[in-house]
């Protein structure tokens, strides 16, 4: 199952990062805190109201909003 | 300027740069006029017996690929130097043990430039507190460099670090990294190297039950109320006895220097001009520092990235991210401190519009214009058997001005600061002690920077103020009452004057020519509307406004009242404000724009109230 976007899944999901789309920098960035496709990531919570997700992955844990600006694919483990 | 011969301090962010250049080097110096910068960089000298050496601290980056201003100026200075700071001669990479994937991606890109290196690994304490080994020998062999395990908030490794730091021959070029095609190439690099130097037993329990208190969506809402609470109260309370006894302090002041020198001219520019002038710069110290205090405290030990987080979808609404809250809470209690603490935010746009709308927030220097205007001409009548209708416009203004506030900056980043280069992103950083000394270092810096920089502009423009109100001077006959000497000489001045001739201007918002100039007159402080207004109506304001109160309501109508009010909500009424916008934006063009938006609100929104009133 590939979903488009983060916001659906419940917390504490386990997926693996398929693609991501749009803003260059924004993408780059994530690329660089080792935020790959191909990546197994853990959501580990929403912030309050539908605001920015922090998801871990490795000995890395980062928060970021999940704007318009990219379309982030993923596969859901479980 | 440009600094000939220095070194420079460079590491991923919160890997302890800034607690290790305070250790290492105490007071600091800024370099050059850097407005769009989170942390300006600064220059300290370390020294051992004879030898010293120049440390400059420049804003930590992620990488050599910059995402923010922050990061280009970095990679500026150390790729080729920038116009006024030189390449360094030598880099201490500090190398963060608890984050070392991190520390190495960045390692390996700033390697590339071949300049000499020493390597400061810090938070060695936080690898061995979750019973792990970080094998520092593995990354002396790696790179070819001397590395330094340090804690630096205790202080400890840092006198082997001092003395390295002053020989050549503990500088050496690192060894030549691998090339890399892709960033994937390098992140793997770094996380295979990464596993071979660090083994950690143990997550670190400590941050992750915070953070399932302080992120939890229910508990984590509630505590940052609370934390917002207390900060909030520490700047709007806690500061005001100090800033009693500043105020005290310096009016007592006034009186010795009126009452010891020659009466005339001189004393009044040395009382009314200068000592009042210095007074009114003083007097925002306490709330600058206790406001720092709390800023630095909350980024150090990691709850500020937590609170960007928890905010950013509501600050998201009107086109700010979450850093965004904190300065503008603080203006609520004063927008200097507030502006100042607006270099939390690393975004430039959400910055630049951040420090713009904060002078929108109902600052405490409104309070005694809104009460005196309030208890004068609304009626205290109690509305649906429980709200005082004086209390109920009091609130209804505190609220105008933040939420007007966050639609300016709706409109402002949808036009001037369009965009982002990216959005929200983060990385938090585990919970760890401030260091106490680092603290000081921090906060006594940016007070004294407050008292250099803009210090000096509001001074300055108080002594303007001053001569426009005291020139040109009347001849007035002692037998004539003090309070009303005074109001001659105030409508005779040049301030005087000027209010006369614009008063055409503020006709159509119903002031007349005495409301101008008190409008005008407040401009020093809002504040100082009551005193002037004082000195305008002949009523002594020395022990209470009473006797203003009533000439008031006997010669002011309703709607002028009410228009008065109305202006108060936007108007940019505070050259202290004006200074500091100069200072954090580095050009007067901010300030002057800001002025200018905000008097158009403030004139169409009185202009709305006065004709609906009248
Ligand atoms: N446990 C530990 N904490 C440290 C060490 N060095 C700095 N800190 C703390 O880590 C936090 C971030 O440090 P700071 O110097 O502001 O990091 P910067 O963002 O790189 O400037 C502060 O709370 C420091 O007190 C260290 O060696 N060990
Ligand atoms: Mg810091």
């Amino acid at each position: 199952m590939i979903l488009e976007t983060l916001r659906n899944i419940p917390i504490g999901t386990t997926a693996i990062l398929t693609s991501l789309e749009g803003n260059p920098v924004f993408i780059r960035r994530l690329n660089e805190m080792g935020f790959l496709p191909g990546t197994k990531f853990r959501l580990l919570r929403r912030a309050p109201f539908g605001g920015p997700v922090e998801v871990s992955y490795g000995h890395t844990r980062i928060a970021f909003r999940p704007d318009a600006s990219v379309t982030i694919h993923i596969h859901v483990l479980s | 300027m440009t600094i000939n011969s220095h070194i420079a301090f460079v590491g991923t962010p919160n890997c302890g740069k800034t607690t290790l250049f305070n250790v290492l080097t105490g007071m600091r110096k800024k370099v050059g006029n850097f407005p769009g910068i989170t942390i300006e960089p600064s220059l300290g000298n370390v020294s051992t017996g004879e030898k010293s050496i120049a440390i400059l601290d420049l804003p930590g980056l992620y990488s050599m690929l910059a995402a923010s201003l922050d990061e280009e100026l970095t990679m500026q200075v150390l790729q080729k130097g920038h116009p006024s700071i030189a390449q360094p001669h030598g880099i201490v990479f500090v190398m963060d043990a608890t984050n070392i994937e991190k520390s190495l991606y960045l390692y390996s890109q700033v390697a590339e430039l071949g300049i000499p290196m020493i390597i400061a690994l810090t938070m060695v304490d936080g690898v061995k507190a979750r019973s792990g080994v970080i094998d520092d020998i593995a990354i002396e062999r790696l790179t070819g460099l001397s590395v330094f395990p340090i804690v630096g908030h205790k202080g400890i490794g840092l006198d082997a670090l001092k003395q390295a730091l002053l020989q050549d021959r503990e500088w050496n070029i690192p060894n030549a990294p691998p090339t890399f095609e892709e960033i994937r190439d390098r992140v793997h690099w770094s996380r295979n190297t990464a596993d071979a130097v660090l083994t950690i037993k143990e997550p670190d329990t400590v941050t992750s039950r915070l953070d399932s208190i302080l992120l939890h969506p229910i508990g984590g809402i509630l505590s940052f109320v609370f934390i917002m609470a207390i900060f909030f109260q520490s700047i709007f309370s806690w500061a005001i006895p100090f800033m009693d006894l500043i105020e005290s302090g310096f009016s007592s002041l006034e009186q010795l220097a009126l009452q010891h020198l020659p009466p005339g001219l001189f004393s009044d520019l040395i009382a009314r001009g200068l000592i009042a002038g210095v007074g009114s710069v003083i007097v925002f110290l306490p709330q600058i520092i206790i406001l720092n205090v709390f800023v630095v405290i909350l980024e150090d030990c990691g709850y500020l990235a937590r609170a960007a987080f928890l905010v950013d979808r509501f600050m998201g609404i009107f086109g700010l991210q979450g850093r965004s809250f904190i300065p503008l809470l603080g203006s609520y209690a004063c927008a200097i401190p507030g502006i100042m603490s607006a270099r939390i935010i690393p975004s430039h746009r959400d910055r630049m519009t951040t420090m713009l709308i904060a002078p929108l927030m109902t600052c405490s220097a409104r309070l005694p214009v809104y009460t005196l205007i309030i208890s004068a001409f609304i009626p205290p009548m109690i509305i649906g058997r429980f709200f005082s209708l004086q209390a109920v416009i009091l609130a209804g203004l505190y609220i105008l001005g933040g939420l007007t506030g966050l639609l300016v900056a709706f409109v402002m980043k949808k036009s001037m600061f369009k965009g982002d280069v990216i959005p929200f992103l983060i990385e938090f950083p585990p919970y760890r002690l401030p260091s106490l000394k680092s603290l000081f270092v921090t906060v006594s810096d940016k007070a004294l920077d407050f008292l250099k920089s803009a210090g000096t502009v509001i001074v300055a423009l108080s002594l303007v103020l001053w001569f426009l109100s005291a020139f040109p001077r009347m001849e007035i006959t002692d037998s004539i009452p003090e309070i009303q000497q005074q109001q001659m000489q105030l409508e005779q001045s040049y301030a005087g004057q000027m209010g006369k001739a614009i008063a055409p201007v503020f006709a159509p918002i119903g002031f007349d020519w005495k409301l101008t100039i008190g409008v005008l007159g407040s401009f020093a402080a809002r504040e100082v509307f009551v005193s002037v207004m004082g000195q305008l109506y002949g009523a002594d304001t020395t022990n209470s406004d009473a006797s203003l109160r009533e000439t008031l309501q006997q010669t002011i109508p309703f709607a002028s009242a009410l228009s008065v009010l109305a202006f108060y909500v936007y108007a940019l009424q505070c050259i202290s404000t004006m200074g500091i916008l100069k200072r954090e934006t580095g050009s007067w063009k901010w300030p002057a724009f800001a002025f200018v938006y905000m008097f158009i609100l403030a004139y169409g929104f009185a202009y709305i109230v006065h004709a609906i009133a009248s």
